[in-house]
């Protein structure tokens, strides 16, 4: 069953948007992650144009990350302390990045940019989670449950002034890195389209030493937020939101996310964090390829719209 | 009787010139095409009749037809990639402004074999001659980036030639059906009919359509022009319920 799409001019199958949609939301569910890093692409590989789906994916990440953060919030699993410092940053971030994203379309250098961002951060986030994730996992297997990082270890971020004293998490820390992790993924966030969710988690779990429990609850929220800002300020500036095809998208995704969201239940922590490392690292290695690889066509065409420049 | 025929036929050749004294009328089966929520193409009947220079004779033949349909202008770019510093890179490219979004030109019979070269060049434009004409910038090789473009537009099934599309139900009766795809723009369409006769256009005609959303897609695309800010957080709230429904629903 073929759906127009009003915004985007093309006609795509309602079924295969619900489908990826639903697949997208389960990962979602499942890590705590937006998926954007995956919907993105999906989406202009099949054929919807690239600022529609950059833009488009914002509300499929906001209703996917809604049903998420809701089942974590009824278990407990949010920092709203912590999620508020952390939005903050982030909008900064996302006001940046959007003025980078411009920068860069007027030197006719996104879609390089755009490859190259996708690369590097998924490349080397997805690396380091691998690895961590195989050590972690090879460790437990010898030597029976993991010893975990207690709350209380202090590492360099724990010196930093501003410091705040978050419950739920049981932290007492600088409110600077918080604003600063927010700030970074929201600027990486709105230049390459997507949440952050899971370059955020890592960075909570090792950098401020959040505990599992709040970990994902609290980036999901994060996400939330940001990316409705985000999709606010697209439909506001480029008017390339496609209510129909986010829609389509988030009907999918919510149904995915619950299933996801009971799915990781089942899962012990290192072994999540291998399976989205190899997701992760997967995306990474197809824009690798995309990079390296001569094409089979190597023309392309696109369309001018307002204010953009060769 | 068949000599004088031809006599008065040649009298009314000779009287019908200059060229362009034949007339034309022709319409299209749909003068708006709306795009509903179920939109996958759609098919327009064009058809016409050639009629003759003078009330009460009837139009001298043998005729051709052609019909060449021009979409709303936009401005494309075709790049090509090319390694540099060892990676794929967009580096080459030819910009096209104003270049119709949609094209066809199709005829009863091939167009180079009933209508005068130079003709052609003047009154038609061929789809070669279309991107030639709204190349305004390049840093490769030009012929190359024209054939390309003209490529890429057959592809996505926007350009299109084809030489045997128009029928004649009559000497002077045509008729072609012309397929617009599921990524037709939107906007204002232009359709010129040529009635060619011994290699020259004798009478041509325009006329417009319209293809246009209708109804809620008409709702929702004038929503995210005219109210942009609304309507983004229309989105979000969608998105919010959504979310929250689900969750709703799928709790345990």
């Amino acid at each position: 069953m073929q759906i127009y799409l009003p915004i985007a001019e093309i006609s795509v199958s309602l079924f295969f948007l619900v489908g990826i949609g639903g697949a997208i939301g389960f990962l979602s569910g499942l890590f705590g992650v937006g998926g954007g890093f995956l919907l993105t692409p999906l989406l202009i590989f099949s054929g919807v144009p690239s600022p529609v789906a950059v833009a488009s994916v914002t509300g499929q990440v906001v209703a996917a990350s809604t049903s998420g953060a809701l089942s974590y919030w009824r278990r407990g699993g949010i920092d709203l302390q912590l999620a508020l410092f952390l939005v903050i940053g982030g909008a900064l971030g996302a006001t940046v990045g959007v003025w980078i994203f411009d920068l860069l379309r007027n030197l006719g250098q996104l879609d390089l940019a755009i490859s190259l961002g996708y690369l590097i951060f998924l490349g080397s986030i997805g690396t380091l989670m691998l690895v961590e994730a195989v050590r972690s996992l090879i460790r437990s297997r010898k030597a029976g449950p993991v010893q975990r990082r207690l709350p209380g270890q202090h590492n360099w971020v724990h010196g930093l002034p501003l410091r705040m004293r978050f419950k739920r998490s049981k932290l007492y820390i600088s409110v600077l890195p918080v604003m600063g992790i927010g700030f970074l993924i929201g600027i990486i966030g709105s230049l390459l389209g997507i949440g952050g969710g899971f370059i955020l988690v890592p960075a909570l779990v090792y950098i401020l030493r959040v505990p599992g429990a709040v970990v994902i609850g609290t980036s999901l929220l994060h996400v939330l937020a940001v990316m409705a800002v985000t999709c606010i300020l697209h439909a506001s500036q480029s008017q390339s939101v496609d209510i129909l095809l986010a829609f389509c998208l988030m009907v999918g995704s919510v149904v995915g996310a619950q299933f996801g969201a009971s799915a990781g239940q089942y899962l012990r922590g290192d072994q999540l964090r291998a399976l989205l490392a190899i997701i992760v690292l997967g995306v990474a290695i197809r824009f690798a390829l995309s990079l390296l690889l001569t094409p089979e066509d190597p023309f392309s065409m696109a369309v001018l719209s307002f204010g953009e420049s060769v | 009787m068949s000599a004088r025929l031809l006599l008065v036929l040649l009298a009314l050749l000779a009287f019908a010139r200059p060229a362009g004294a034949q007339g034309v009328v022709f319409a299209s089966s749909d003068p708006i095409v709306s795009i509903t929520s179920n939109f996958s193409g759609a098919t327009i009947t064009f058809f016409g009749n050639i009629e003759p220079s003078i009330e009460g004779t009837i139009a001298a033949g043998p005729f051709d037809v052609v019909l060449v349909v021009r979409g709303p202008l936009v401005d494309r770019v075709v790049r090509r990639k090319s390694r540099q510093f060892g990676i794929m890179l967009n580096a080459d490219y030819a910009l096209y402004e104003r270049l119709p979004s949609f094209y066809r030109v199709l005829s009863s019979r091939p167009i180079d074999t009933i209508i005068d070269p130079a003709v052609i060049g003047e009154r038609i434009v061929t789809m070669e001659d279309q991107v030639d004409r709204t190349l305004t910038a390049s840093t490769g090789n030009v012929q190359l980036f024209n054939t390309e473009a003209i490529r890429l537009m057959e592809t996505a099934d926007l350009f299109r030639t084809d030489g045997r599309a128009i029928s004649f139900l009559s000497p002077t009766f045509f008729a072609t059906r012309v397929g617009l795809p599921a990524n037709v723009p939107n906007g204002r369409f232009l359709a010129q009919v040529f009635v060619v006769r011994n290699g020259e256009i004798v009478a041509e005609r325009s006329q417009s359509f319209f293809v246009e959303k209708t109804g809620f897609e008409r709702f929702l695309g004038d929503a995210a022009r005219n109210q942009p800010l609304l309507y983004g957080i229309a989105c979000v709230l969608l998105a919010l319920l959504t979310g929250w429904l689900g969750g709703v629903l799928f709790r345990r």
